[in-house]
């Protein structure tokens, strides 16, 4: 009977030992990389270490954007271990108006009881946090780009957000063109942790190290961008202007010294993410005038000698009557007199002589069927006509009925300041990446004009200048080949005499080893309509201090 | 008879081996502390060093410079300047 017994226990327990181990065996063996993964997810953490985003730079070294951290307050009630209003004193003597600032929303918070947590828009700095360690005050870090020339170049530099997953990112100019290179590489740390969950470093841990991001050092002279900034506000001021833009280049390597676009009412905070001089179509007018003197000289459509035999009357085009500025004719008007009077009728019968073909071939050397590639954000691609009835070749002759980007412009007269040769616009000089300079590639030249086209061209527009209606603004000390333009704006496809106007004033100085090629646009002045009063002023009186800075 | 030294040296391994084991832990989060430490050390002095470079830009910036300083007290140095010698 006790043997029997036994026998059953004996059995019992063998059986129970058996289910143990079949169950140990199914839990250690079989679920054991489950299991494993389970607890390193539980014990293992991936701590991301962000990269410090890329600096800007003016030609002088001079900080345009810089990093700055701060901290956003909140305050949580549970943790308080004090009355609100004496850590609200205690907030108020590191951050002086903060209750002033903040006066509503803690209003709000104070009176209602089911409110426990509150975050203020305040920054903080470094200094200002570690002076608060008090229970229920919590801060989070925030990342901010710092303009120390506060809204200079904004145009230029752009501006940060965050995309859809929360991530910083350039929006506009520098900021956007340059994101990859500025947002630097994400680093990583991948290992167990303690209780407290800081990551314990050990054999088993992984880490990548972040990368900053490259700076940037533009080409931006910073004088000169003060200067164009200030003197283009007083211009669209004076000249109740409802916006303007200017450009200024250097002209062997396309190097952009200056560049802003600001409105009557211009903001004064670096936000925004649309420049006006590179994304704006318009028609370029009589500044258009020299480039097409320049073509029919180089494809020898004309020479130098050329007399305009038919300028005593309008140029009669089909049911279109093709007349000047001022309602009057110049007879017998050489070419120098054809770009000094700003002819039109003289313009229309050169175009005519050079011709649709040439016309269309140098307009594409010329880069103007395509964006400049500049290293900015959001350029717009001019629109180039597929049908050319005579009269639109006409028309084209005094640069209206085509359209350009004031940067394609730019380049397109450039291409006269630096000997007949095109260059890209740039705006970075370099980057620096871990103190390695690191240049950009360098940019294909196009020769357009011939030697003798440009010393032609050049003398033609020196003449202009100093015997048109400019002479007067121009300082005795400087040489200044330049043309001013007057184009209306066409409202639903044609011109109303009532028409806003763009005025403009393009060239460079010196004639002979220019220092540089400026362009001014002054949309819709009220003051005068006319380029020669409104964009020239402006003009001369940055080359004065140009001329000083360069 | 054979029990009692083979139990102790058991126990005594034992011993050894926690013994060993607190202190080669401890030492472990020794280091990791002086390594976070030293973590939030560098993160403020790169903090630090932000707000000097910010403070030292603002303050040889054109528009501070322009705020500052009193144009009409400008004179026109090539006109003032007289070199007797």
């Amino acid at each position: 009977m006790q043997n029997s017994r036994s026998k059953i226990l004996s059995i019992a327990l063998t059986f129970c030992f058996v289910i143990v181990s079949f169950r140990f065996f199914y839990w250690q063996v079989l679920k054991a990389p489950e299991l494993k993964e389970k607890a390193k997810n539980q014990t293992y953490k991936l701590e991301k270490i962000l990269p410090e985003r890329g600096k800007i730079y003016s030609s002088d070294n001079f900080p345009l954007v810089l990093n700055q951290t701060t901290y956003q307050l909140s305050l949580y009630k549970p943790n308080f271990k004090e009355d609100l209003d004496k850590i609200l004193d205690q907030i108020e003597q590191v951050c002086p108006n903060f209750k002033t600032e903040n006066s509503e929303t803690l209003e709000k918070f104070k009176n209602n009881p089911n409110q426990k947590w509150i975050t203020f828009n305040s920054a903080l700095n470094e200094e200002q946090k570690n002076s608060l360690k008090i229970s229920g005050i919590e801060f989070q870090k925030i990342e901010k780009r710092f303009y120390p020339e506060n809204s200079m170049a904004k145009d230029i530099l752009g501006t940060i957000g965050k995309d859809l997953s929360g991530n910083q990112i350039g929006y506009g100019g520098l900021e956007a063109f340059y994101q990859k290179q500025l947002q630097g590489k994400t680093g990583f740390i991948w290992g167990p942790q303690d209780a407290t969950g800081k990551t314990i470093l050990n054999k088993k841990s992984w880490s990548s190290d972040a990368i900053n991001g490259r700076n940037i050092f533009t080409n931006i002279n910073r004088s000169a961008q003060f200067y164009v900034e200030k003197l283009l506000q007083k211009g669209i001021n004076d000249f109740s202007a409802d916006s303007g833009s200017i450009t200024i280049i250097e002209p062997k390597t396309g190097a952009i010294i200056a560049m802003t676009s600001l409105t009557a009412t211009s903001s004064a905070t670096p936000s925004s993410i649309r420049n006006p001089a590179i994304s704006d179509l318009f028609e370029p007018g009589s500044i258009f005038k020299p480039l097409i003197v320049s073509m029919a000289l180089d494809a020898k459509a004309i020479d130098t000698n050329y007399i305009c035999a038919k300028c005593n009357q309008p140029h009669v085009i089909g049911r279109y009557n093709i007349g000047n500025w001022d309602n009057e004719f110049h007879a017998n008007s050489s070419l120098q007199d054809i770009i000094k009077n700003s002819d039109n009728i003289g313009m229309s019968y050169i175009i005519a002589r050079l011709g649709l073909d040439n016309f269309l071939n140098y307009y594409q050397k010329l880069g103007l069927t395509q964006r400049t590639g500049i290293d900015l954000q959001g350029e717009a691609k001019p629109t180039v006509k597929t049908e050319w009835p005579e009269i639109d070749l006409a028309t084209a002759s005094f640069g209206q009925g085509i359209v350009v980007t004031q940067i394609g412009m730019l380049q397109a007269f450039n291409t006269i300041a630096n000997d007949g040769i095109l260059v890209k616009p740039k705006i970075v000089n370099y980057f620096t990446e871990d103190n390695k300079i690191i240049k950009n590639k360098n940019q294909k030249e196009t020769p357009v004009f011939n030697q003798q086209t440009i010393k032609d061209i050049k003398s033609i527009l020196k003449y202009s200048v100093e015997n048109g209606v400019v002479a007067k603004m121009k300082p005795e000390n400087l040489e200044v080949c330049a043309k001013s333009g007057t184009a209306q704006v066409a409202i639903s496809g044609s011109y109303e005499n009532n028409s806003s106007t763009i005025a403009s004033y393009i060239g460079f100085s010196p004639c002979y080893n220019p220092k540089f090629t400026m362009i001014v646009t002054i949309n819709n002045p009220k003051t005068s309509p006319w380029g020669s009063s409104t964009a020239a002023p402006i003009w001369y009186e940055l080359a004065s201090k140009l001329n000083d800075l360069l | 008879m054979l029990n009692k030294p083979f139990f102790l040296l058991i126990f005594s391994l034992i011993i050894i081996q926690v013994i060993f084991s607190f202190f080669y832990s401890s030492e472990i989060i020794n280091q990791n502390n002086l390594i976070n430490q030293n973590q939030i050390n560098l993160q403020s002095i790169k903090i630090k060093n932000q707000e000097l470079e910010k403070e030292l830009a603002t303050l040889s910036s054109l528009s501070k410079i322009e705020a500052t300083a009193s144009q009409k007290n400008y004179k026109n140095l090539k006109e003032t300047i007289n070199l007797q010698n």
